[in-house]
């Protein structure tokens, strides 16, 4: 466990204590579930990004039951 | 794993903005699907499992049906309240077929996907969709410049 001092301007530790409030928490804890909550999104966008890009090169277009040949085409034809 | 989004879904998602294109909007928004895809041979590629159910192309709408005035752009479709309502939407919409997001289908863009209907508020008609791809491919063949694409997934 690592202890940290953080300084918050009044403005921001004002709105912070009355979402805090609103939750049934602490300022500190609010803190840390706000950190933890950014690291988890900024793993999952970093995660993304190693996918490859959309294109039919290396994904395929899913066919719906009732679609048509013809419309089928149509619609790949546009993602080309 | 086939997709859970068909042609033509009308789906809540965090469709991102193009100032942060790669990042899922804070507020949710209708999108409808016109294309979902899976992964071919996703973790030869990936180097790890790709997310479950692949990836989507989605379109733009919003009930700022003003915006515009009366002459639209191309790739724009104008949906009036009555054929909105059958669209079991409560507000007239427009579509527009130039604002494109290239997603993955994860929840952090489409926040209500573990739900059992995955956030669909509703397929469109089949007549409405028709028209999406038309002018979908109006805009790709007559107006590429004004095409919009967001998205973590978008080509680079």
């Amino acid at each position: 466990m690592a202890d940290i001092t953080v300084h918050l301007d009044d403005e921001l530790y004002d709105k912070a204590s009355r979402v805090a409030r609103l939750d049934n928490v602490s300022v500190k804890e609010l803190v840390e579930d706000v950190m933890r909550r950014h690291l988890d999104y900024v793993e999952v966008v970093q995660d993304f990004s190693k996918m490859p890009p959309l294109s039919l090169e290396n994904y395929e277009l899913h066919r719906d039951a009732d679609e048509s040949d013809e419309d089928y085409a149509f619609r790949r034809s546009l993602f080309q | 794993m086939a997709p859970p989004f068909r042609r033509g879904d009308m789906v809540w998602s965090y469709f991102p903005f193009s100032e942060s294109p790669d990042l899922p909007a804070r507020t949710r928004h209708a999108a409808i699907i016109v294309g979902a895809f899976s992964a071919i041979d996703a973790s030869k590629m990936l180097g790890h499992p790709a997310p479950a159910y692949g990836a989507a192309i989605a379109v733009y709408t919003s009930s700022q049906v003003k915006k515009f005035g009366d002459n639209l752009p191309i790739g724009i479709i104008q949906v009036p309240l009555d054929r909105a309502r059958q669209n079991k939407n409560n507000s007239a919409f427009f579509i527009d077929t130039r604002i494109r997001a290239y997603l993955p289908i994860h929840k952090d863009y489409f926040p209500d996907l573990d739900a059992p209907d995955h956030g669909l508020i509703t397929s469109i008609d089949p007549g409405l969709f028709r028209r999406v791809m038309q002018e979908f491919a109006r805009v790709n063949e007559r107006a590429r410049e004004q095409i919009v694409i967001v998205g973590p997934l978008r080509p680079r």
